[in-house]
């Protein structure tokens, strides 16, 4: 059933749940309090901290919400087209990113990593041989990454491409620096289509064949890595109910599935297992080895009953809901998603449309930002930009740096199961969050400066209150504590300098929330 | 981020301890209120010396128990491992392992390692793992080793971090009772009452307009980035006093300029400086093997260098000599591999592996095990080493001897540990 929203706002759930919605995303929150750990005393707690928290109502503006979820932090322009098209009508745009027009960014990038975009697999394994893909293939593929989040209009498409590829993950350094290969012809082009060729993709991707050893997975010799981790992590998950016995079955299945020297899939028929498999309850009959295809049909039917699986659904429904919406979603919500899903036959578009329903993000506690997340909408909301320096590029190593030092460098992440999506996990590291969304907003006139903000919109009326509200509009679509209202007003009281400006945009970056979304 | 080479650190390390923190003040930090559904518990005592710090070691990936601690009085273990196996300690070869009796061996790697364990203070407990999940899944694994309950996905905290919930803190006015040299809080420590990671423990600080609007802001009512903030601020202050980069080990240890070495450096630094720390954690990546796994010259090879001349350091500046310090190391790892190489020289997620305990109070200098032997039948599933030892029981028996709490039910849920005298 849909709820219109004026209907919702009617409700009085605007106000009154966004109370408890700070309150269960502080539940949620490392260290992650015992307490929250029973269902029972968790809503006791939630109890306690709502009527601790009073009348501090975040976002009440359904748009702004949808916009804080569905993009790396929000800039101006942005704030206004949601507010003018409205809920649907602007999720339908984003859900559509072709209709948008994103040529600033999209010749940025192609202007400033055109080697890159160049390189062939082969180039690149060559590189990654030489044992120096550091400056040629690691750094300009992570810089280019967070580039595309920060400078794209196409906002919602660079979430998901987040989500996808810690869903499929391949690490930036290993598998020959051929996680490029991935990021360009997996993740990116499929990463709003269906999740069944989002599968088949990433079993024909040569970065994740070579990461996870299914290169070395023969007829001779099994290898069951890649096999266990495309039901645990890509597919059906970890309760997904298959045993011990169909993760090897699997993996001869799969035998075969492998890479050419040119670093570009390849199946070779001479390395497939033609004997009888039972694997998931699926049987495949002992045939006479062949040549070609011969016995890739084996593996294509088992990827087709993966993407239709049950269990599949679900797990991506929750994760996808984990990843929106809420850090437990309710049976109700992961059966609506579900639904879509299979009514779809498992259009992205249309699971997202499930996701982002308007109960769901009204009802959405607060959520912790990750590190990159925090790092991009500290440069979206300011509105900063790269200043070139004589000579060096140094567009962005700002961000780099820091999101390497907070252990989220751009497929920094060491095993398979990608980066977590858990808020007791980041939120320890509180001061490296303090002072990495400083190092960004730093003014380029020193030797480690990197990019400038634009000061003059928050200056636009140059008074104590003109500068509250552009920060209280450009960093937080409008809405702000009442708490951090008055710390910026007692600190700019002193003084209308820029320095002050900025470091009050500073203050506001380190708030506590600007640390969620 | 360059690490100052030990032997020729010139700043005398100053050493600050408790009562001097006290005197100079911190900025005072929330009390730990018992969560409701632990049982419950008798607060462990709290005088000054009556509890080890913990130092917890975790192996990820999986390490090959059958080469960081090889059996090779079993015949059978050099059939299955043609290419991978460790050559006998009284063959002639260069890569002979060194024998630890006259059954098990460490690999020459490991060398730095043998005089803890003849001095009695390192311990290996073999054919030990996890006994209620037969999971193969590196994050399953991981995780119901750290919670400490196996097969349960409701559980969000760690073993250690129960342990210190349901003990009272060593010193009531420390700011941070549990550290973790990672980006981010390990399950482990997951949900410790004060408690941070410190991945760099040498610069922690905080660049601010105002400490003090810091401080407000997070006064408000974001009660679990409260304690967060406040804590780290005090933490900040608290570090600032330690001279990590001027600290020097004890009695001519060296540690190696590598992830693990650095990291335990860091750790005597803080337990030297008496700062209150009861519980430290850091990982070592990289243990998983699966193709050309380099046993005697590469992957595997490079990280038990690393581990062992780590362990050797901490133990030479730590637990040696007149140091009062009272310190346990636990080393654990998430499951073994097969007994069997694969077909590309490496080796597949198994079931068993080895633990590793060192400190003044281990029962070390053997190898505890029931081995349950390698012939085919002998295997899990006719491929891996059987797990004889539960690793709660070995974890349980630090915790309550140790640690000196006797809470056991709360840390491992659903458990009976039974205890096999790793300590003395």
């Amino acid at each position: 059933m849909k709820t219109n929203r004026r209907e919702w706002l009617k409700t009085g759930l605007g106000t009154a749940a966004s109370g408890a919605v700070l309150a269960a995303a502080g539940a949620a929150l490392a260290p992650a309090p015992l307490a929250a750990q029973l269902p029972s005393s968790r809503n006791a707690r939630l109890g306690g901290l709502l009527s601790q928290l009073g009348q501090q109502a975040f976002w009440k503006s359904p748009e702004i919400r949808l916009l804080r979820r569905t993009s790396h932090g929000h800039t101006a322009p942005q704030v206004a087209r949601a507010l003018e098209l409205g809920y649907e009508a602007y999720l339908e745009e984003q859900l559509n990113p072709q209709r948008i027009d994103d040529t600033a960014c999209d010749s940025y990038i192609a202007a400033t990593y055109r080697d890159l975009l160049a390189m062939t697999p082969r180039q690149a394994m060559t590189i990654a041989d030489s044992g120096s893909p550091y400056f040629q293939l690691i750094r300009p593929l992570g810089r280019m990454t967070v580039e595309r989040a920060m400078l794209s209009e196409r906002t919602l498409f660079e979430r998901m491409v987040e989500f996808w590829s810690d869903h499929f993950h391949v690490p930036i350094d290993g598998a020959y620096s051929l996680k490029l290969f991935h990021d360009q012809r997996v993740i990116r082009p499929k990463a709003l289509g269906k999740v069944s060729d989002l599968i088949n993709a990433s079993m024909r991707s040569s970065a994740m064949l070579w990461y996870l050893d299914q290169v070395w997975n023969t007829k001779w010799g099994i290898n069951e890595n890649y096999a266990r981790e495309l039901m645990e992590l890509h597919t059906v998950g970890w309760d997904g109910g298959y045993t011990q016995s169909d993760v090897r079955e699997l993996a001869r299945v799969l035998t075969g599935w492998s890479v050419d020297g040119q670093g570009i899939f390849q199946y070779k028929a001479e390395l497939h297992d033609f004997e009888a498999k039972t694997v998931f309850g699926m049987n495949f009959p002992a045939r006479t080895a062949g040549t070609g295809a011969a016995g890739m049909d084996e593996g294509i039917a088992f990827a087709a009953m993966l993407a239709n699986h049950p269990a599949t659904k679900r797990f991506i429904a929750a994760k996808l809901l984990r990843w929106f919406v809420r850090p437990d979603p309710t049976e109700a919500q992961i059966g609506a998603v579900v639904t879509a899903y299979t009514r779809s036959g498992g259009d992205i578009k249309a699971i997202l449309r499930a996701v982002l329903s308007l109960e769901n993000i009204m009802r959405a506690p607060a959520k912790l930002k990750r590190p990159m997340h925090l790092m991009v909408s500290a440069l979206r909301t300011t509105g900063a930009r790269a200043v070139p320096v004589a000579d060096v590029r140094r567009d962005f190593d700002g961000l780099y740096f820091p999101l390497e030092a907070m252990g989220h460098r751009v497929g920094g992440w060491p095993t398979p199961d990608g980066y977590p999506d858990r808020a007791e996990f980041w939120a320890g590291m509180i001061i490296d969050r303090w002072n990495n969304v400083n190092t960004v907003l730093q003014v380029a006139n020193t030797a480690s400066g990197w990019t400038i903000v634009d000061l003059d919109p928050f200056l636009a009326t140059p008074t104590v209150e003109g500068v509250v509200d552009a920060i209280r509009s450009r960093l937080f679509g409008g809405e702000m504590s009442a708490d951090l209202d008055a710390e910026l007003r007692a600190w700019l009281t002193a003084g209308l300098t820029r320095s002050r400006v900025l470091d009050a945009l500073h203050l506001a970056t380190m708030a506590p929330e600007f640390q969620f979304y | 981020m360059n690490h100052p080479r030990d032997d020729v650190a010139c700043d005398e390390y100053r050493h600050v301890s408790r009562r001097r923190f006290l005197e100079l003040g911190s900025i005072g930090a929330a009390s730990v209120a018992l969560p409701s559904w632990l049982p419950s518990v008798q607060f462990a005592e709290s005088e000054d010396g009556v509890r080890d710090v913990l130092v917890s070691v975790f192996l990820r990936g999986g390490a090959d128990g059958l080469t960081l601690v090889a059996p090779y009085a079993d015949p059978t273990y050099y059939a299955l491992r043609p290419t991978l196996a460790i050559p006998r300690p009284d063959s002639s070869s260069p890569n002979r392992g060194l024998a630890l009796g006259t059954f098990f061996m460490l690999p020459r790697t490991m060398a730095p390692l043998m005089a803890p364990y003849l001095s009695g203070e390192l311990l290996a407990v073999h054919a030990c793992g996890q006994s209620a999940t037969k999971s193969r899944s590196h994050f399953e694994a991981e995780r119901y080793l750290e919670q400490g309950k196996p097969e349960d996905y409701t559980i969000q905290s760690g073993w250690l971090a129960r342990h210190l919930a349901t003990s009272a803190p060593m010193s009531a006015t420390a700011p941070m009772r549990a550290t973790s040299i990672t980006y981010g809080m390990p399950r482990t420590l997951a949900g410790a009452p004060k408690s941070l990671p410190v991945p760099r423990p040498a610069s922690f600080g905080v660049t601010t307009p105002s400490t003090a609007a810091l401080q407000r802001l997070y006064n408000g009512a974001w009660t679990p980035m409260r304690d967060s903030a406040i804590d780290g601020l005090a933490t900040v202050t608290l570090l600032n006093r330690l001279d990590f980069n001027g600290y020097r080990p004890a009695n001519g240890a060296t540690y190696r300029n590598d992830n693990l070495g650095q990291a335990l450096r860091a750790i005597a630094t803080m337990i030297k400086g008496d700062i209150g720390l009861e519980a430290a954690h850091v990982d070592a990546n990289g243990w998983d093997t699966h193709a050309n796994q380099g046993s005697i010259g590469g992957v595997l090879a490079d990280n038990m260098t690393e581990f062992a001349s780590a362990l050797g350091a901490f133990w030479q500046d730590i637990m040696q000599g007149p140091s009062n310090s009272r310190v346990t190391l636990i080393a654990t790892t998430e499951f073994g591999r097969n007994a069997r190489e694969n077909g590309s020289v490496g080796t597949d997620h198994g079931r068993a592996s080895v633990m590793f305990l060192m400190g003044k109070a281990i029962a070390g200098g053997q190898v505890i095990t029931q081995w349950p032997g390698l012939e085919r039948e002998q295997l899990e599933d006719g491929q891996d080493l059987k797990v004889t030892i539960d690793m709660r029981d070995v974890l349980a028996e630090v915790v309550q001897n140790r640690l000196n709490n006797r809470n056991l039910s709360a840390i491992f849920p659903d458990y009976t540990p039974r205890f096999r005298g790793v300590t003395k």
